[in-house]
């Protein structure tokens, strides 16, 4: 199956006061139409800035030394302006970690999102209101004629989540990247709104990049998993697979951190340690100062990626696997 | 310690008439027609008891960070008491109680260690402040209790002087539990304490949390969206759905027997990694109801109930006794629960 987005050997540093950050190292990551690739891992691992590599929103203070982002063909780090500002926004859309901020909370849901159907081409006024209502009943809000005229703040938090995703599909793109989509919200509404983004990959394609902490959520949800630690893509396998045999000692960490059904207190792990600061002279492995399994021949330099002989899709960045 | 009966709080909303408006038409039918009401908390009660734990928790704006806020005495109820100790701190109104002795007992852990600490104030200081503004202690005064404090929570004593952009999201968790337990509090507030936290940082934070409680016999109020958290730090479980309580019982009993139907949809939809046996998720269709003037005959879940039937129009259930410590307002609680118990 060719990729729609193909991400690869993509670095990202940032210039700052104390020395060059280097925030992404060399990551790679792929999506097909349809598909669903959930991205974890702790906070600060990079997860975000991949995400502003791809829409191209990265700030000022970002360089990038080397990759290619490749979407549906298009070279995306050496296109021009026009040809991207088609793709962004209308092929490939995102919606933010924190929805309340993202929508201007003194205008109407209903203009917001025939602001972004204006952006994106011009369109007849009668029509746009009927775009934006069909946006609203798209992502299942109830009486959404009426919901056009409301502001943020009359909805609850679970319905602005939904309008952020209204905004993000009223173009009908190919690629949606949601960045921690439902955090803060219960989990009926969290899992109401995750069966909408699976239900319109079946019926019209679209592929999902999702950004989370919740293992169990990216488990129940997610096509593949690709595990971020300190700016690497440490593994990324099918989910099935991944869950079955983890083979880096980090994925397999954050797996004994997560509390199921039937975890008890006692049997809760944490990862040891944190992120090393990406500004010094990084380790090879920069997880080595936290593994257990940690051997001599972790620090020798050369590739550390490989993949699983048995599972063919499953690759994992570590000398010394599960 | 804590004994909560008929808690209310309804905030006026505006109906898209102004005041003079309503005022005139008042006068016109010869009584003032009052502005509708938002009702956040709506007639609660319930009791936590010495060194017990107790989780709440219930869909997005159903009223939990209201409670918080009204225990907390950061608002003024419109009915109810709170019985705190045997006094009924509600009736103290919130400047006032800003000045006795209950201040320091009740203290609450916000949401977001990112945001609830001041930028500028380094850790010594975010811990120190309660207790110079609380127990009028001098810097110097501080200094052991905030290294005990420190030591407590498992905050490195030799980062107490930097600024919280200096510190790891786990390391700023810590300092905001050493902060609220430097008064030494009776009962912690905790509202969402980990949800902006990594997993790794998160299961450190629940074996503390837990640790504190049975080392220094302190109660929690535990608000969570993460019922696998709620169910691994509490005791007793509270559900609740527009402003009411719904189900109360032991975690075992509201995880395990269920007997209403939210309760029930709330659990099957917990996310469930792939090594878990799958729970058939259990969808709410429709439209809540809106919590502004509730009709006092309907049930609050009447709309997006799957059991919903014409008597559940005509009389909203109370809150009725199941088992000891096991309370559901459903009219169909036995049934919800047998089948619960059925499907496992
Ligand atoms: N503009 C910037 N300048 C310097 N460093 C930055 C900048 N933006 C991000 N970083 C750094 O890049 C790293 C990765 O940040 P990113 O926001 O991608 O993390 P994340 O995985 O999304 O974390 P979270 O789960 O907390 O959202 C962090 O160490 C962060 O401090
Ligand atoms: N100051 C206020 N004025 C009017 N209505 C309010 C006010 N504060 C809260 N509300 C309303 O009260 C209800 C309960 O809100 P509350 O913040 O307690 O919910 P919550 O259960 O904490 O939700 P979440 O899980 O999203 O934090 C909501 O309908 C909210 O819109
Ligand atoms: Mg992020
Ligand atoms: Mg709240």
């Amino acid at each position: 199956m060719s990729a729609l987005l193909e991400v690869s050997d993509l670095s990202v540093e940032f210039r700052s006061r104390a020395g060059t950050v280097h925030v992404l190292d060399h990551v790679a990551l792929s999506i097909a139409r349809g598909e669903t690739l959930a991205v974890v891992g702790e906070s600060g691992s990079g997860k975000s800035v991949a995400a502003f590599s791809i829409m191209g929103i990265l700030d000022d203070a970002a360089r990038i030394p080397n990759g290619q982002v490749q979407f549906g063909g298009m070279d995306l780090l050496n296109a021009n302006r026009r040809d991207l500002d088609e793709v962004r926004g209308r092929e490939m859309a995102m919606i933010f970690q924190s929805p309340r901020t993202a929508l201007n909370p003194i205008r109407k849901v209903g203009h917001q999102i025939e602001d972004v159907l204006r952006r994106h081409g011009p369109v007849a006024r009668g029509d746009a209101k009927r775009r934006a209502i069909e946006a609203l009943e798209q992502v299942r809000i109830p009486d959404p004629a009426r919901r056009y005229d409301a502001y943020p703040f009359e909805l609850s938090g679970g319905l602005c989540q939904r309008v952020m995703i209204a905004i993000a599909l009223c173009c009908k793109p190919r690629l949606l990247i949601a960045d921690e989509p439902i955090t803060g919200l219960d989990v009926t509404t969290q899992a109401t709104i995750m069966d909408l983004l699976a239900e319109l990959g079946r019926e019209t394609g679209l592929a999902t990049l999702l950004i989370t902490h919740d293992l169990a959520l990216a488990s129940q949800y997610a096509d593949r998993i690709a595990v971020m630690h300190a700016g690497q893509v440490v593994e990324t396998a099918p989910t099935a697979s991944l869950f079955a045999a983890p083979r880096h000692p980090y994925t397999a960490g954050l797996m004994a951190a997560t509390p199921t059904s039937t975890t008890s207190l006692d049997a809760l792990e944490s990862v040891p340690g944190r992120i090393p600061p990406l500004n010094a002279d990084l380790p090879v492995c920069r997880f080595a100062e936290r593994c257990p399994r940690r051997v001599a021949e972790c620090d020798d330099p050369g590739p550390r990626f490989d993949a699983d002989v048995q599972a063919p899709d499953h690759y994992f960045a570590c000398r010394r696997p599960l | 310690m804590l004994d909560i009966q008929g808690l209310s709080k309804l905030y006026p909303v505006s109906d898209g008439e102004s005041a003079p408006m309503r005022a005139l038409r008042g006068w016109a039918r010869h009584q003032p027609r009052p502005a509708p009401k938002l009702h956040a908390v709506d007639d609660v009660s319930f009791t936590i008891g010495t060194g017990e734990s107790v989780g709440l928790v219930g869909e997005s704006g159903c009223g939990k960070s209201t409670l918080v806020s009204l225990i907390t005495r950061l608002i003024e109820p419109s009915a109810g008491t709170i019985l705190f100790e045997g006094k009924d701190i509600a009736a103290i109104n919130t400047r006032a109680f800003a000045r006795t002795p209950e201040r320091g007992a009740i203290q609450v852990v916000f949401q977001d260690p990112h945001d609830s600490l001041n930028p500028r104030h380094s850790a010594f200081d975010a811990i120190a402040e309660p207790l110079r503004r609380l127990k009028k202690r001098s810097t110097a005064e501080c200094r052991p209790r905030v290294a005990e404090l420190a030591r407590d929570v498992g905050f490195p004593e030799e980062l107490l002087d930097r600024l919280p952009h200096q510190l790891s999201g786990g390391q700023k968790a810590r300092v905001n539990i050493a902060r609220a337990l430097a008064p030494e509090p009776r009962l912690l507030v905790l509202d969402e304490p980990t949800s902006a936290l990594d997993v790794s940082v998160q299961a450190v934070i629940l074996k503390l949390l837990d640790d504190l409680r049975t080392r220094l016999g302190i109660s929690y109020l535990f608000v969570s969206h993460d019922l696998n958290v709620v169910r691994l730090l509490c005791d007793r479980v509270i559900v609740m759905y527009l402003g009411r309580i719904v189900e109360t019982g032991t975690a075992e009993q509201v995880f395990e027997q269920a007997a209403h139907p939210y309760t029930r949809a709330l659990i099957s939809a917990i996310p469930r990694t792939i090594e878990e046996s799958p729970v058939e998720r259990i969808h709410l269709p429709g439209d809540p109801r809106s919590p502004v003037n509730p009709d006092p005959n309907v049930c609050r879940f009447y709309g997006r109930c799957p059991r919903g039937v014409d008597l559940c129009q005509e009389s909203e259930p109370r809150l009725l006794s199941m088992a000891p410590e096991h309370s559901a307002a459903c009219h169909f609680a036995e049934e919800v629960q047998e089948s619960a118990l059925a499907q496992g």
